[in-house]
């Protein structure tokens, strides 16, 4: 399993510090470091391959790629939603032959959760992100929550998008990868049930998910059960690792912690995926706000690698 | 409550705690003090260093740490054996007593009047700085150093000697105030004179040797898992071997990559020790901490270390989580 960070930026300073605390690689998670991206809608072929190298020269690996964060033309059903469809394609072609293994799917946006998000303080007043139901519904009770797209038609273009873009994907050996909505809630766009059906309704070796041990944690699940459950379907393709205090069905919503600090033992987390047989990346996800971390949170990061380094020395034995 | 980490005195403020608090540390050391066995300090007589180490030690609590341990120099009167050597003494016991009345449990130092050598760092992962150690290149330049040794001249038998005068006078005095003294090894563990004071330090039949001088709960081992290895031992027995006799008493848990005639100190996760198994026999020897970082190699554009304090401080929580197991578990 490979230790990745979730890309800051792409500065020497920010490489080497990577390469330095021993990751293994990253996955570029703002569009706008990719040139060409934001701007055409489609990836510069030659730019994208540069910063690969760039990477690589820096003793890393880049693993996967997020798409720009605006909702896009066609999940908006605007009539020029063709072209981003047309994107995502030469994206895929493009990334298949730079050689870049993931592409994150571009399901995430008007997200009713972010009502209850809310910072908590910890253990030497370290500070991170939580939610709250209860505020969430407080925030919705002054004032409603309007999506610009229904569920159901978001479902729908979901579905037909992935069904668009598969075929791509196999062709040029990228795979499309899903995250679950975040907080992990039943009126979301990418809600646990929709995620999961995502898998059964267009299957495809190329077709899998970005399994977040947070997120599926929050939701109330088992997490070792749930890791052998889509672990057996052979689903999971690449993960976000960090821990959390509390869930949504029994705590009314949960704090994201530091990697020690939750309520999640991780060490059974990584054996429970050594032991479906995963080999893939562990992206380390959202961070703590230490006092004094920097613009990369080197500190945040430092002390996550170093947790996840020691847990993945664990399991040799 | 197993991680101990360490801070200059002129560090030890409210931020610095609390960033320790923050990223997992449980137990403060302070080290260097603000003031030395060597009357140079600002504070010298029992009730100052007393006055010191409660106000220190209250400091600490009002993060949720435990000032638990300090490190002393053995000064040169006592380690090569000069006349005044017993006022020196006096002032280690006074140091002794200070220590029991803030309740700190152990004391680590060093015994040897000539200090640490390194030669030039070699560059690791990502351009990171290692110290580094190669005997021929020291040897080269031991004639440069030759000057400032020159009064610090001393053979096998007289180092002998002086430390057990020292242990002799020193122990009882730490049994009662119930400290244990951790000796740390010679840095590198070269048992041979070097710049001409001989070095009895750098073995772990040496240790034996001293430990049967005065022997004494508290006349233990700062067990640097570094120097060890530096030592040409294997790691895992040397740790049954000196943790079965109960002379652990704690540990600098990192990783080196060489021997002594060539070492460099790396990364926690990349050296030639199983960090995995080292922690698995120290529980197996009945050790329960704490553990140390030490040192970790300095990461460009690092501020006072703080970026290497949580990688190293992360990886042993994770190791001692992963052995010894997690204080609260929900997902069992």
């Amino acid at each position: 399993m490979k230790i990745l960070l979730r890309q800051c930026d792409l500065s020497d300073e920010y490489l080497r510090f990577a390469a330095q605390i021993g990751a293994d690689g990253i996955d570029i998670h703002n569009s706008e470091s990719v040139p060409g991206w934001d701007e055409q809608g489609v990836p510069d072929a030659g730019k994208l391959h540069q910063i690969k190298e760039r990477i690589e020269q820096a003793g890393l690996n880049l693993y996967r790629l997020a798409p720009p964060d605006k909702p896009g033309d066609f999940m908006l059903g605007k009539p020029e939603g063709d072209k981003e469809i047309e994107d995502l394609k030469k994206t895929i072609k493009i990334m298949g032959e730079v050689g870049i293994p993931f592409l994150s799917t571009p399901f995430h946006f008007d997200h009713p959760g972010h009502r209850g998000g809310m910072k908590f303080e910890h253990r030497g007043g370290y500070r991170m992100g939580g939610f709250s139901v209860d505020k969430m519904n407080e925030s919705m009770a002054d004032e409603p929550f309007i999506r610009t797209v229904s569920i159901e038609d978001h479902w729908q273009r979901a579905l037909e998008m992935l069904r668009e873009l598969v075929p791509v994907a196999e062709n040029h050996n990228v795979k499309l990868i899903t995250h679950p909505g975040d907080p992990p809630l039943s009126n979301c766009y990418m809600s646990p049930q929709r995620w999961t059906d995502l898998m059964d309704l267009v299957p495809s070796t190329h077709n899998g998910l970005l399994y977040c041990v947070g997120t599926r944690y929050e939701s109330g699940v088992n997490i070792l059960e749930d890791i052998r459950h889509y672990g057996r379907k052979g689903k999971i393709f690449h993960t976000h690792i960090r821990n959390v205090r509390g869930q949504i069905p029994t705590h009314g919503g949960y704090q994201e912690v530091a990697m020690d600090d939750g309520d999640m033992n991780l060490l059974k987390v990584l054996q429970t995926l050594q032991e479906i047989g995963f080999d893939g990346g562990l992206q380390l996800d959202h961070m703590p706000d230490f006092d004094y971390d920097d613009q990369h949170r080197k500190i945040a990061w430092a002390h996550a690698v170093g947790y996840i380094q020691a847990l993945r020395a664990s399991l040799t034995r | 409550m197993f991680i101990q980490d360490q801070l200059s005195h002129a560090l030890l403020n409210d931020d610095n705690l609390a960033y320790f608090k923050a990223i997992g540390v449980d137990y403060l050391t302070i080290n260097p003090l603000p003031f030395a066995a060597d009357n140079k300090g600002a504070l010298a007589t029992r009730d100052e260093m007393t006055e010191y180490l409660k106000s220190a030690s209250n400091l600490a609590k009002k993060h949720e740490l435990q000032l638990m341990n300090v490190a002393l120099e053995g000064p040169d009167e006592i380690t090569l054996g000069r006349p005044n050597r017993d006022s020196k003494i006096e002032q280690w016991k006074d140091a002794l007593a200070a220590l029991a009345s803030a309740g700190v449990k152990t004391l680590g130092y060093n015994f040897k009047p000539i200090g640490n050598f390194r030669t030039t760092s070699t560059v690791g992962r990502g351009g990171a700085h290692y110290s580094t150690f190669d005997y021929k290149e020291w040897k080269n330049t031991e004639f440069e150093w030759g000057p400032a040794f020159r009064d610090k001249q001393i053979d096998e038998r007289g180092m002998w000697e002086n430390i057990s005068y020292f242990l002799e006078r020193i122990i009882p005095v730490a049994e009662e105030c119930d400290i244990r003294m951790a000796l740390h090894p010679d840095d590198p563990p070269i048992p041979e004179a070097m710049g001409g004071a001989a070095r009895i330090v750098s073995t772990l039949d040496q240790y034996e040797k001293i430990f049967s001088l005065v022997p004494s709960q508290c006349n233990a081992m700062l067990f640097c898992q570094g120097c060890v290895t530096e030592m040409g031992v294997d790691v895992v027995d040397s740790i049954r071997r000196v943790g079965r006799q109960g002379k652990i008493a704690y540990v600098h848990f990192r990783n080196v990559r060489g021997s002594r005639t060539h070492f460099e100190e790396v990364f926690v996760d990349e050296g030639d020790v199983d960090m995995l198994r080292a922690m698995q026999t120290y529980k197996a020897v009945g050790f329960a901490g704490p553990f140390m970082m030490d040192h970790t190699p300095s990461i460009p554009g690092d501020r006072q270390g703080r970026e290497g304090h949580a990688l190293a401080t992360g990886f042993i929580r994770a190791m001692i989580q992963a052995v010894y197991g997690r204080n609260s578990e929900t997902t069992e």
